[in-house]
């Protein structure tokens, strides 16, 4: 459907309601997953999906509704049973009403590549043979997925907002297993034109081989470097527990009552930009406020967290542009994570260390003091040893239990090179390099 | 069979199939949620769509739609036979199914109040009222939720199943957070932590809770965890509550009991499996008393289920059965690799997934001990209740969990309250230091909603039965500093 076509069903529909204030989003999708393992092709999946997600306001009562159905009767009858909704419930007092729009800077953003969009299945399982040729050229298994996806992101509402924003995803993947060891390989980005699967296959097979006969170490306090995989899983984690309004309301942020201090090293700056070209930028968020630019640390300075219009309110602050869709129970969110590039790369990193542990991967991470951000997790995919500057063998995977707010503090070095990496929710991305770490708490070995 | 699923089963054969099946699906959900007694969150969604699987030259294709019109299904039907087309570039070898005697079935839910027949403002108005008595001075949040599922799936197949099943799920649960002027945050939940506790049933399972009545007791227990110890460290003797030994369930039975993980197929997600087929029935995987079923056949039960999304009947295995591991979770696909049968763990997350092997009700067997026998039984140890923190390593050996509660054990007397517990283990090591299950008396079905598995994600909806156990010489309170 063109912006247009999406835009008139929508503004149709708006007009039908009764509502004080009335919002529509509509996210339809197209995607496709090949799935391998085990060096065979076992899904090979394709969903077309449309969501509908309406709120209507009558006073300070809020009333949602949403439907699969994006025909013009369907838009009708959801904006209808929003609107009949919301009379039917009580007052929410802190419900500021629905934000008027403010200009979106869509300019640099685009993250549409026709050639994703158009990509073919038969593409997919040539790409996936390729991965799965260099793993049993290696005598090993290789699993993974190469997912392609075309989305479109519309907002409307009765207060003059009018957002569109179409995007496409490509992402490949490979998980290579031998017989007591693993690698791991990813790529993703905008355009399947980027994805290269001899790239992406051969870092899990060289992975997989190096780490072959894993050694025990541990557990204990070891400087570790961190592949940009790794600090994806931990980045995710803080975000989830300490970089959102939410996380200040449940008192699980670590920001909180600190901007300007301190708190991490001050090579570490980490910040959400949804406009950023280097991600996958998205220029508004699920309420069509544009997307701002917020930095949670500068050069290890405490700064600030994401805001979407309801807790900006709540907070006497301005949205930052970081709302999932609405109503939720999650609170803003921020979808497009930077770390800041450091000067050094992942092989000085390592010439650096005389005793410590390479994470190609972590995996499974959960909160165990969520106030310091203490979480748990265990490495996977590639775990090495490394000794007087080099990696020189593989380990049996090690279970962390680590601040996160500490590990920042002793990063001691960043890489130059950052890698886009694709957002679980479908939409935005993170960048990030690799980093050094002095003192990382492993707390057990697994079998 | 309907004119819709008739039309794609037909198509799909006529474009070479050799087998198909479409689910049709419609389905209802509320969700409400309450913060500190004013609304949230009220969210009524709907969807409608179908999925289409195929086998072609000897390999799958999926897709799926949320267009419910022929045009659709025919465009569907052509891609999905393309995509198994493709797959078959890559094969192997053929899929071959285990044969299933084709059933027409009409299954009823099992709610005798239809949640949606019940106002919003009647749920809001309990979960207000309920968060509101736990405002105490000291809880800085107090949050309530309720979930509500209403579906009807027709599931047709190329081998002449045409089955009919309606479900209705209702959920609740909630929750208060104190914290301290020193910065210490403690949280407690009722029933459950999460979404609270869920089942196939309707309104009269969210009354039954008896929320208001709990809210006050759960906060004061939250406000006492902040003038509680920190959990001890060291080795010590466990006993883990019901809730608790429901994720303990989950993730370190339930998980490598999957069939399709263990063959691989979750190796670049989730994982793999330890509980590898050389180990199906000889591995001591617990002690003689740890005997674990998979039961998708108990009523009201989340995880319970009467066809799975492959037309197979669920029927009850034992995963473990005297501490021997003896069954997995499997599909039609898997089955037969094995030796299995299939018993129905095959689901997907709505119409637009593909199925894959998922949990049914997976259940620890009540044993015959008192909560007092199970303390009783214990010099210099501690007791853990309430789900908050888990993590497993990705063969499911590794585990280390946290709980929201935990009270020293000596002298086989509950003492003092302890904050923050948490304990970890290797899988197999655990469950075989069992030595105490509760009884029949302790015994309860958690329904649990938020599993998630696969690739694109997908979310069961499962359920654990279980009752306290004991477990000794386990290493809790995990250092961290």
């Amino acid at each position: 459907m063109s912006k247009e076509q999406l835009h008139g069903l929508m503004h149709d529909a708006l007009r039908v309601s009764d509502a004080d204030q009335i919002e529509i989003v509509t996210m339809t999708s197209n995607s496709a997953l090949t799935w391998y393992a085990e060096n065979i092709i076992h899904q090979n999946v394709a969903e077309h999906t449309a969501q509908v997600q309406v709120r209507a306001v009558v006073g300070k009562k809020v009333g949602s509704a949403s439907t699969t159905d994006c025909s013009p009767e369907g838009l009708v009858l959801i904006v209808r049973q929003a609107s009949q909704a919301a009379r039917l419930i009580p007052d929410d007092p802190g419900f500021p009403g629905l934000p008027s729009p403010q200009p979106i800077t869509a300019g640099r953003v685009d993250g549409w590549v026709a050639a994703t969009a158009a990509s073919q299945p038969g593409e997919r399982v040539l790409a996936v043979k390729k991965v799965i040729e260099r793993a049993e050229h290696e005598g090993l298994r290789a699993a993974g997925t190469y997912q392609v996806q075309s989305s479109e992101l519309a907002v409307v509402s009765s207060m003059g907002v009018a957002a569109y924003h179409q995007y496409t995803v490509a992402a490949l993947k490979a998980v290579v297993m031998g017989d007591d060891s693993s690698g791991y390989g990813l790529m993703s980005s905008a355009d399947v034109a980027d994805i290269d699967p001899e790239a992406v296959g051969e870092q899990a097979v060289r992975t997989a081989v190096e780490t072959r006969h894993p050694a025990e170490v541990g557990p204990g306090a070891f400087e570790v470097v961190l592949s940009p995989f790794a600090v994806e899983e931990l980045m995710g984690m803080l975000a989830y527990l300490a970089l959102s309004a939410r996380s200040v309301e449940q008192h699980t942020c670590f920001l909180e009552g600190h901007e300007g201090e301190q708190i991490a090293s001050p090579i570490v700056s980490l910040y959400d930009d949804g406009l950023d070209p280097a991600g996958m930028p998205v220029p508004f968020d699920f309420e069509g406020m544009p997307k701002r630019r917020v930095n949670f640390l500068t050069q290890g300075k405490g700064g600030n967290v994401v805001y979407d219009s309801y807790y900006a309110a709540k907070m006497g602050r301005a949205t930052t542009g970081h709302s999932l869709q609405q109503p939720n129970d999650i609170g803003p969110y921020p979808l497009n994570i930077f770390m800041g590039a450091g000067d050094s790369s992942e092989a000085d990193m390592v010439s650096h260390v005389e005793r410590g542990i390479y994470v190609t991967r972590f995996w499974y991470g959960n909160p165990v003091e969520p106030r310091r951000a203490v979480v748990t997790g265990t490495t996977r995919d590639g775990t090495y040893f490394i000794e007087n500057g080099r990696k020189t063998h593989g380990v049996r995977n090690l279970r962390f239990t680590q601040g996160l707010v500490d590990m920042l503090a002793h990063t001691v070095e960043i890489s130059r090179n950052r890698a886009v990496l694709a957002s679980s929710f479908g939409i935005g991305a993170m960048v990030l390099p690799s980093i050094r770490a002095e003192g990382f708490q492993f707390t057990g070995v697994t079998r | 069979m309907d004119k819709f699923t008739e039309r794609v089963i037909a198509g799909a054969k006529r474009l070479g199939a050799s087998y198909c099946d479409c689910r049709l699906i419609d389905m209802e959900r509320e969700d409400v949620s309450v913060v500190g007694g004013a609304p949230r969150a009220v969210v009524h969604a709907h969807q409608r769509g179908f999925g289409v699987r195929v086998i072609a030259n000897g390999a799958w294709g999926f897709s799926s739609s949320s267009v419910v019109a022929d045009a659709e299904a025919d465009h569907i039907v052509e891609e999905v036979v393309a995509i198994a087309h493709a797959s078959a570039l890559a094969k192997k070898k053929d899929v071959v199914l285990a044969t299933v005697a084709p059933s027409q079935d009409m299954i009823p839910h099992q709610a005798d109040v239809d949640p949606f027949t019940i106002p919003d403002s009647e749920k809001i108005g309990l979960l207000a009222e309920a968060t509101r008595a736990m405002m105490l001075p000291g809880v800085v949040l107090a949050r309530g939720q309720m979930q509500f599922l209403k579906e009807r799936k027709i599931f047709a197949s190329s081998d002449g199943s045409y089955i009919v099943q309606d479900r209705v799920e209702s959920g609740a649960g909630v929750s208060a957070m104190a914290a301290s002027d020193k910065g210490d945050v403690q949280i407690r939940s009722y029933p459950m932590s999460s979404s609270g506790d869920n089942a196939q049933s309707g309104w009269e399972f969210v009354e039954a809770m008896k929320l208001l009545e709990h809210a006050e007791s759960t906060a004061r227990e939250a406000l006492a965890l902040l003038a509680a110890k920190p959990c001890p460290s060291g080795v010590k003797d466990l006993v883990v509550g019901g809730q608790q030994l429901a994720l303990q369930l989950h993730e370190s039975c339930g998980h490598p009991s999957e069939l399709d993980r263990v063959m691989g197929m979750e190796a670049s997600f989730a994982g793999t499996s330890f509980l590898t087929p050389d180990k199906k029935g000889s591995f001591r995987y617990g002690s003689d008393i740890v005997n674990v079923t998979a039961d998708p056949t108990i009523p009201h039960a989340l995880g319970g289920l009467a066809y799975d999304d492959e037309g197979v009947r669920g029927r009850k295995v034992y995963l473990v059965r005297g501490g021997i591991f003896e069954h997995y979770l499997n599909s039609r696909a898997s089955a037969p690799v094995v030796g299995e049968e299939p018993m129905g763990a095959m689901r997907a997350d709505g119409f637009a997934r593909c199925p894959i092997v998922r949990m049914v009700s997976i259940n620890l067997e009540p044993g015959d001990l008192t909560f007092e026998q199970l303390i009783g039984g214990v010099e210099d140890g501690l007791y853990v209740e309430g789900i908050k923190s888990w993590s497993i390593d990705d063969r499911r050996l590794n585990f280390q969990f946290g709980s929201e509660v935990g009270w020293e054990i000596r002298g086989g007397k509950l003492q003092d309250m302890v904050k923050n517990p948490t304990y970890t283990g290797i899988t197999y090591e655990f469950w075989r230091s069992c030595d105490g299950i509760g009884g029949p008396d302790l015994y309860h079905v958690w329904g649990v909603d938020n599993c998630g598995k696969g690739e694109p994600m997908q979310v069961a909806h499962v359920s654990h039965g279980t009752s306290p156990a004991r477990f000794r010489h386990v290493q809790v309170g995990v250092f961290h500093e």
